[in-house]
Formats: structure tokens, C-alpha cells, sequence
């Protein structure tokens, strides 16, 4: 299928086009970008020991270490490094978690109907009327915890918002005559799902992807918080800013705790503008300039 | 002529208010329907809005399951099968919608558009054949090859017709339903539309269930028409029949209510009063006798029989001797 | 006729819109004298609607603009220059204006009688029981059965020809001198558009309201109008009265649109006019019309016509240049 290749690469590159005019979406991809090479590529550059206990504790930021040490005297740029690839880690793959149960449910639910709808969304309102944190918790210290397990506990606990969004996208879009049209046309459940639903349903669920990282990585430090996170040693944003849980760190060792929000502020404005960019470029309309 | 459709007692009941274990009241769209369709003819549904013209034209492509009757394509009923049977006569049964804008899948290209029954069907074995088969229907069509790899918003309503009529195209069929193909687009587009879609029959043989609320268009295009009134066909006659001797109350109401851009076309107006009452509680006995000034008693007590008048002009009406 | 109500003279809006800034009206001109129909007829895009919401001053912020040297003037005073303030004084009042979609002119919350009072307080002073009284004779008088009771119904419980009734008695309530009505009959079927039509008829000869009836449904006008301004690409291109319109139409645009309407008599072969309407952005430089006309000329692509005056009528085509009978002037 020659044709149907060429057709997919005018649309990517029409996407792509449409993507690079949206100055501050590009902006935010940059910064995504940027971030994840440095959290690869710093430690093999670096030589960098985040567990690494020293007598230096509660340094202030010097030349030895740049953002000082914690009061076991470890490196804080270590930790924050390290903390940036479980945060990032989890904070994806949980979301994609949630998306791979999500969206496909959210679309047989709306598509079909009937038994389909009743059990999918009766499960969904069932997992969002559960206090997500405490079976979190419980979930979390049966499958004691590590970054897999967070992984799939907060994606597994996540999805119903994944469904709901797509449910009602995909109740508007199946009225749509080009649906009809293609059912007219004898184009198949699964095509007419793929081909002429998810595209056009897409665009919202793309807008949650990008905020569910952020708010995965806040989970996974709630989480932290309760002990049920990343286990020290093991550093991770999160538990690093429940580091800062005294007055007296927030107000006198200011190193400890602002990178690690600040990196989690970035992330957040930047995964978002990227969303935003990614989903009007996904769509025909939006017109380029 | 061969006859190539055949619609018996076709109604489609829908549940309104309903909800879980609640029983809702039922509103009848299609009430009882029959008539058939030779090939390469243009029978025309026309009424308004709510009278169940468009629930008509897709109860027969089972696109909306029809709650009873039958329709007899090729001698088989489709009422009987499920989708997955239907789906192989879907090739010769295709459907022109109002709205051009919203019938084209806006994230797929025109080729993509034009192609997908000859997709969904499986039709080209090579891409080469997938593109010969485009590039013939649309030279038929007369669209420009330059179109092929924008998408619908791009285009304007007249030019997005012409793609969704050659989606209809491509397979070949041999009937289309046509639901208000024109109503959306201007008058010059329209014209071009309507002449398009007639030589297109006049080559290709197909016949047309053509949906519309306008009379003048319908004329244009039509060989017989229906007037439905609350989901029942009230007259059916070949179109010079009908526009010279109209039978039913309400066709001669809508045939005077109609606007004409002629100032020399006088006649006497005859205004239609009140309005179409709910179809979830039609009237007994004939639905139009709310609004019709020669209703009698006979009219509230018994339903009026869908009758033979004239050689192939059929009325539903007790009063025919008055009016 | 009666009184000079509007006169409006060179008209032109522009839009600006990201890819700049385009004109979507060019100096239109106009009269409308007291108890009389105009019609300005016209396909989607050829600014008839932007035509009468620049005489109304409710194009959309910051977006549409009339040009400085346009005039409307209504009963001799220039109203072009009035702020939102004046303006507002003057519509609903003297000037008001029906839209087409009715569900989304009337508020979903308020009562039909809520709405309707509105304009007796607003611009009659009138205390609300008074007010509701001429409510419910405004109701009365569009033709809505039991006035009394359907007034403290919402919009939603009327269908849509009653509520597009509601919406000309809200219209009609000050007694208005001019009354636009853009599109008010194209969502509705054909047998409550005749009653519609036949109420603003019998509505307007009562009260002698002028109005301004924007359509692209040439029968509408047939049976409606007085006058008839035919525009084409933010232009007037004919300006007649009815019956000569209909009969001897000269420009060709009008001539091809009346062509290409179907008849109710005849289904012989209808012509069309080849080609699209041309988008704001790229207008011809000639004659707007110049790309679909059969009777193109070289002076057509490079020039604009002026409107000449042809037998009492107007038209804007070089093909009746000779005929015009300003020339000498």
C-alpha cells in the first residue's frame, strides 16, 4: 500500500508543519526535550553519586556541590538528576497507563451503547468514587512499593477519567453524518472506530495526557510523603520535596527544595504547551501563520 | 422497467422519554409506508421538517432499523438480516447527505474520502487500481486531481457535494438516497448540483430516493413524488399529476404555500392553519384533520385507506369528493 | 410612499481577520421610504447581512468596521457616528432588527412575558403591569392563541414559527419605523413561512413600518418585496423594483440567478452560473462578477463598473454604460 504510506506522510508532515508554527508549543517541546537529554545524558558525563552519604551535610550551594547537600550529605544536583528520571518515568508511563485502558473503553462505551456503556461507566463511576488515595495506599504496600508498582497502581487507578473524556466526545462524533456516511459506505466497527472516531476524539484526551504527567509525579509524591513512594534511598522529585516538610528547611535551606519544584513547575508549563501545540496541529483546520 | 426497490409497510417506532426501566412513549417516525422504485427513477419524499421523511430514507438503507414492514432489494429483505449481512448490499445502496460539511470525516484526505467504500470493501488490490478507480469517478464527478491530497475544509459547499457524491459514486450502485442534497447550498452551487446529479443518472442508471422539503427542486428532479405528512405517505402521483391535480388538502397547501420567483405566477393562496401537532400524540383517525378546513366526522373516527384514485395517483383522504 | 425613513449612502465595512484586512461591504446606497418592503438578496458571503448590521452598529468588536465616508442617515439625521449609547436608544425603538435562528435570540431562562416587557420599560417608560398588558396585545396581534397564558411559558415550550412570532412582536412592540429582517423565514417550513411572511405583510400595512427584508430565496421576494437590491460580492449590482427585476432582469448575475432557480412548472434543463462565489480575500479587481460572467471583456477584469442609472433602475455592468442616463451630468 504505497499510496495509503504516502498519504499518512502528508498528513505527519503536514501535522509537523502545522506543529513548528506554534511558537510556544515548540518552546515547550524544546524544554522537554532538553530536560530528558540531561537527565540521560548528565550522569554519564558527570560523575554523580546521589545516595552517596558524606560528612558535608546541610552544605549551602558551592563548586563541589552545586545546589549543596541534604542533611545526610548527599548531593542535592545528584539526587535531582536521578529524582528526574523515576519522576519522569513514572509520571509517563502511568499516564500511558491510564490512556491504553482508558481510551479504548472510553470509545467502545460511547460507540456501542447499550450493555457496553451500562458496565464500562457503572466500573468507571466505581473506581471514582473509591478515595483514590487511600487504595492507593493499601494497593501500594501489598505490591510494596518501587517505581513499576507506582506505575501501575496510579495508572490503573487513573483511567475513568481517560473514559469519561472520550465517552462524551465519541456520544457527539457518532452523530456526526460522517459516520453515517461511512457506515452507508459498508466501512466496519473497528475501521469507522479507528479511522473516523479516535481521530476526531483524540485532541481532549491528548490535553489530559499532557496534565496527567504532572499529576501523576504529585502523586507519586503524596505517595513519598507517606512513605509509599520511591523508598529512600531512592531519590525522586517528590520525595525530595517532602524533604522540606519543616519551616525551618523552607525558610533556611532554600537548596533543598525550590529545584526540586522548580523542575516540577517546568515540566508541568512545558508538557502542557506541548499538548496544546500537538493537538492543534493534529487537526486539518488549524490554520498555519 | 425493472423494478429494483420494494418498501412494505416500512414503520419505525422510536422510544422518546424513556430511561432505565422506565417505559417512554412511543413516536411513530414511519407509519406504514409502501411504494415502489424502478430503475433509473426519482421518486421524491417531500413535507416538513418532523414528518419523517429522513428517518424514511435511512430506515430503508438500514442505517436506522425499521421497527417493522420489509424492504425488498434484489427480492431479499433487508429488514431480516443483521449489519453484518446487510453490509454486502451496501455497495448498490448509498446515501447523499445534506450536509456537506459535516459528512466528510474532516481528518482524512479527499482521496481517502472518495476511497473508503472501495476500501471497505476491499475492491483495489493494488494501489494502482485504488487510484485508477478515483481518478474515474472523478472525471464523472469533475473534480480536479489537485483536490486529492487537501482535506474537506478547504472546499467549498458546492465542491464538497460534488466529493460526497462521488463517495456514492465509486462503487457503482443502483440506488441512492438523497437526504435534502441541496438545501445547504446556494442558489447557482445548487443549480450546478442538481444538473450534476441528474446527468450522472441519465448515464449510470441509477435510481433515486430523492428527500426534500423544497417543491420547485423536486420537481426539477423528480419522476414521482410522495408527500408525507406525521410518517405517512398522504399522496404519491407521478410530478405533473400531482402539481395539476393535487388531491390532498395538504399537498394543496403546500403546493400554495410555496414561494415562487415568478411575479407573474398568481393564484390564490390557501393558508394552512396552526401547526404540525406532536407526533408523539397524532390525531385519531386522519393525522391532518387538525389543520384541514374540509375535516368531517368520518376524518376523527376513522383512518383514511392510502387508496388508488386515478391511474397511479394515490391519496390517503375521506373528503377527495370535496376538495 | 411616504417618508424618506433611511438613507443610506457609500456604505463599505472591512474585516480585519488575521490575514488582514479585507472590505466585505463596498459602498452600498440605498433608500427606504415609510411602508415600504426593500429586499436585498444576495447568496452566502455577499455581505447582505453585514450590510444591515453596519446600519445597526452590531458587527463584532474590533473585527468589522464601517470605513470613515459612509453615511446612514435615519429621518435626515447622520446616525453612522452615534456611540453604542445612542445607538442603543435607537434600536428596538425606531430601528429594530429579526434574526433567523430563533431558538438563540430569546433568552433560555426568561419567560416570553420577562423578554417582552422589556422594551415598553426600556424604551416607553411604562410601568411592568402596563407593560405587560401591550405584551400580551403585541402577542396578540402576531397571531399566538391565548396570549395570556402562553407569555408565562418559556421559549423552549413554543415551536419554532411561534417563536419566531415572539420574536417580531418583541420587534414590533415600540412601534418601530424601520424593521430589519435578516433571513426570518429560511429555518422554518414552507407552510409556517407563508404565515409568517402574510403576518409581517398585514403587521407592516397596519403599522407603516419600512422594512429591510434580507433573503437569498428569490420567491421570498417575488411575493414580498417593493424593491429588490441584488448583491454580489459586498455589492450592490441591480437595484429595481420587483416586477421589472423579475421581468427584464439586466445584469447578468441577476439574469443567471433567476435562470437557475427550478420552476414549479417546468423541469426543462437549468442553466447555472459556472464557477464560486470569490472569497473576501481575493476579490477581482474589475467587476466582482467578472470571473462567471459570459459577457467578460477585457475592461471587466481591469475595471469596476460604477452603478449607472438605466431606466429609473440601477445596475453596475458596462454593458449598459450607453444607456445611463447621469452622463451628461
Amino acid at each position: 500500500m504505497k499510496r495509503s504510506n504516502k498519504k499518512n506522510s502528508a498528513y505527519f508532515h503536514d501535522a509537523v508543519e502545522r506543529f513548528m508554527h506554534h511558537k510556544l508549543a515548540v518552546a515547550g517541546m524544546a524544554v522537554v526535550i532538553v530536560e530528558i537529554l540531561l537527565l540521560i545524558i548528565l550522569p554519564m558525563v558527570m560523575e554523580l553519586e546521589p545516595n552517596a552519604i558524606t560528612p558535608a551535610i546541610n552544605m549551602a550551594p558551592d563548586k563541589t556541590h552545586l545546589l549543596g547537600t541534604d542533611t545526610y550529605g548527599r548531593d542535592t544536583f545528584s539526587r535531582l538528576i536521578y529524582g528526574g528520571r523515576t519522576s519522569l518515568k513514572i509520571g509517563f508511563f502511568s499516564v500511558l497507563v491510564q490512556a491504553a485502558i482508558g481510551i479504548p473503553l472510553g470509545i467502545i462505551a460511547g460507540y456501542y451503547g447499550k450493555w457496553a456503556e451500562v458496565i464500562i461507566m457503572r466500573l468507571a463511576d466505581m473506581f471514582q468514587s473509591i478515595p483514590s488515595m487511600c487504595l492507593n495506599i493499601v494497593l501500594v504496600s501489598v505490591l510494596s512499593p518501587s517505581a513499576e508498582t507506582l506505575i501501575l497502581v496510579i495508572g490503573v487507578m487513573g483511567w475513568p477519567a481517560f473514559v469519561r473524556l472520550l465517552y462524551a466526545k465519541v456520544l457527539s462524533i457518532k452523530e456526526k453524518e460522517y459516520v453515517e456516511a461511512a457506515r452507508t459506505t459498508g466501512t466496519g466497527n473497528l475501521v469507522i472506530m479507528l479511522k473516523y472516531i479516535l481521530p476526531n476524539a483524540i485532541s481532549p484526551a491528548l490535553v489530559a495526557f499532557t496534565f496527567g504527567i504532572p499529576s501523576a509525579i504529585l502523586t507519586e509524591s503524596a505517595l513519598s510523603f507517606l512513605g509509599l513512594g520511591i523508598q529512600i534511598p531512592e531519590a525522586s522529585w517528590g520525595n525530595m520535596l517532602n524533604a522540606a516538610q519543616s519551616v525551618a528547611i523552607i525558610s533556611t535551606k532554600p537548596w533543598l527544595w525550590i529545584p526540586a519544584g522548580m523542575c516540577i513547575f517546568i515540566t508541568l508549563i512545558s508538557v502542557n504547551l506541548f499538548g496544546d501545540g500537538l493537538r492543534d496541529a493534529l487537526d486539518p483546520k488549524t490554520k498555519i501563520g | 422497467m425493472k423494478k429494483i426497490l420494494e418498501v412494505k409497510n416500512l414503520t419505525k417506532t422510536f422510544q422518546v422519554n424513556g430511561g432505565f426501566l422506565k417505559k417512554g412513549k412511543n413516536l411513530t417516525a414511519v407509519d406504514n409506508v409502501s411504494f415502489e422504485l424502478m430503475e433509473g427513477e426519482t421518486l421524491c419524499l417531500v413535507g416538513e421538517s418532523g414528518c419523517g421523511k429522513s428517518t424514511l430514507g435511512r430506515s430503508i438503507l438500514q442505517i436506522i432499523k425499521p421497527t417493522s414492514g420489509e424492504v425488498l432489494f434484489d427480492g431479499v429483505d433487508l429488514c431480516k438480516l443483521d449489519e453484518k449481512k446487510v453490509r454486502p448490499y451496501r455497495k448498490n445502496l448509498q446515501m447523499i447527505f445534506q450536509d456537506p460539511y459535516a459528512s466528510l470525516n474532516p481528518r482524512m484526505t479527499i482521496r481517502e474520502l472518495i476511497g473508503a467504500p472501495v476500501r471497505a470493501f476491499k475492491l483495489a488490490a493494488s494501489a494502482e487500481e485504488f487510484d485508477k478507480k478515483i481518478r474515474e469517478v472523478c472525471s464523472v464527478v469533475g473534480i480536479s486531481e489537485d483536490w486529492l491530497d487537501k482535506y474537506p475544509h478547504e472546499f467549498s459547499g458546492g465542491q464538497r457535494q460534488r466529493i460526497v457524491i462521488a463517495r456514492a459514486l465509486i462503487l457503482n450502485p443502483k440506488f441512492i438516497v438523497c437526504d435534502e442534497p441541496v438545501s445547504a447550498l446556494d442558489v447557482s452551487i445548487r443549480s450546478q448540483v442538481l444538473n450534476l446529479m441528474k446527468d450522472l443518472q441519465a448515464q449510470f442508471r441509477f435510481s433515486y430516493l430523492f428527500v426534500s422539503h423544497d417543491l420547485s427542486v423536486v420537481n426539477y428532479i423528480g419522476d414521482r413524488i410522495a408527500v408525507m405528512y406525521l410518517g405517512e405517505f398522504v399522496e404519491l402521483a407521478d410530478k405533473r399529476e400531482l402539481f395539476r391535480n393535487p388531491l390532498h388538502p395538504y399537498t394543496q397547501a403546500l403546493l400554495s404555500a410555496i414561494p415562487v420567483a415568478d411575479v407573474t405566477y398568481k393564484r390564490e393562496r390557501n393558508y394552512l392553519e396552526g401547526e404540525v401537532p406532536s407526533p408523539v400524540d397524532p390525531p385519531s383517525g386522519c393525522k391532518f384533520r387538525t389543520r384541514c378546513k374540509y375535516a368531517a366526522d368520518i376524518c376523527r373516527q376513522q383512518k383514511p385507506q392510502f387508496v388508488m384514485v386515478s391511474e397511479e395517483h394515490y391519496a390517503a383522504c375521506h373528503m377527495q369528493h370535496c376538495v | 410612499m411616504g417618508e424618506r425613513v433611511l438613507e443610506v449612502s457609500n456604505l463599505t465595512t472591512v474585516f480585519h481577520t488575521k490575514k488582514g484586512t479585507f472590505p466585505a461591504v463596498y459602498g452600498i446606497d440605498f433608500t427606504l421610504d415609510a411602508g415600504e418592503t426593500l429586499a436585498i438578496v444576495g447568496e452566502s458571503g455577499c455581505g447582505k447581512s453585514v450590510t444591515s448590521l453596519s446600519v445597526m452598529h452590531l458587527l463584532p468588536d474590533r473585527i468589522g468596521e464601517v470605513a470613515a465616508g459612509s453615511s446612514v442617515k435615519f429621518k435626515g439625521t447622520e446616525i453612522s457616528g452615534y456611540s453604542n449609547k445612542q445607538m442603543s436608544k435607537l434600536r428596538g425603538d425606531e430601528i429594530s432588527m429579526v434574526f433567523q435562528d430563533s431558538l438563540t435570540s430569546l433568552n433560555p431562562t426568561m419567560t416570553v412575558m420577562e423578554q417582552m416587557v422589556e422594551p415598553f420599560m426600556v424604551h416607553r417608560g411604562m410601568k411592568r403591569r402596563e407593560a405587560e398588558k401591550s405584551a400580551v396585545e403585541m402577542l396578540r396581534k402576531v397571531g399566538i392563541p391565548n396570549p395570556e397564558i402562553r407569555a408565562r411559558q418559556y421559549p423552549h415550550q413554543f415551536s419554532g414559527g411561534m417563536r419566531q412570532r415572539v420574536i417580531i412582536a418583541m420587534a414590533l412592540s415600540c412601534n418601530p419605523s424601520v424593521l430589519i429582517c435578516d433571513e426570518p423565514t429560511t429555518a422554518l417550513d414552507v407552510t409556517i413561512q407563508a404565515q409568517i411572511l402574510k403576518m409581517i405583510y398585514d403587521l407592516k400595512k397596519e403599522m407603516n413600518t419600512a422594512v429591510i427584508l434580507i433573503t437569498h430565496d428569490m420567491g421570498v421576494v417575488a411575493e414580498t418585496a417593493d424593491r429588490v437590491l441584488v448583491m454580489y460580492g459586498g455589492q450592490g449590482v441591480e437595484q429595481a423594483d420587483c416586477e421589472t427585476l423579475f421581468t427584464n432582469p439586466l445584469h447578468p448575475y441577476t439574469q443567471g440567478l433567476l435562470a437557475s432557480i427550478p420552476k414549479i412548472d417546468d423541469d426543462t434543463r437549468l442553466s447555472t452560473i459556472e464557477g464560486m462565489v470569490p472569497g473576501l480575500g481575493n476579490m477581482p479587481a474589475g467587476c466582482h462578477f467578472c470571473d462567471r460572467c459570459p459577457y467578460c471583456t477585457e475592461r471587466c477584469r481591469e475595471e469596476n463598473p460604477p452603478m449607472y442609472q438605466v431606466e429609473g433602475r440601477e445596475v453596475r455592468c458596462f454593458r449598459y454604460e450607453e444607456k445611463d442616463e447621469r452622463r451628461t451630468v
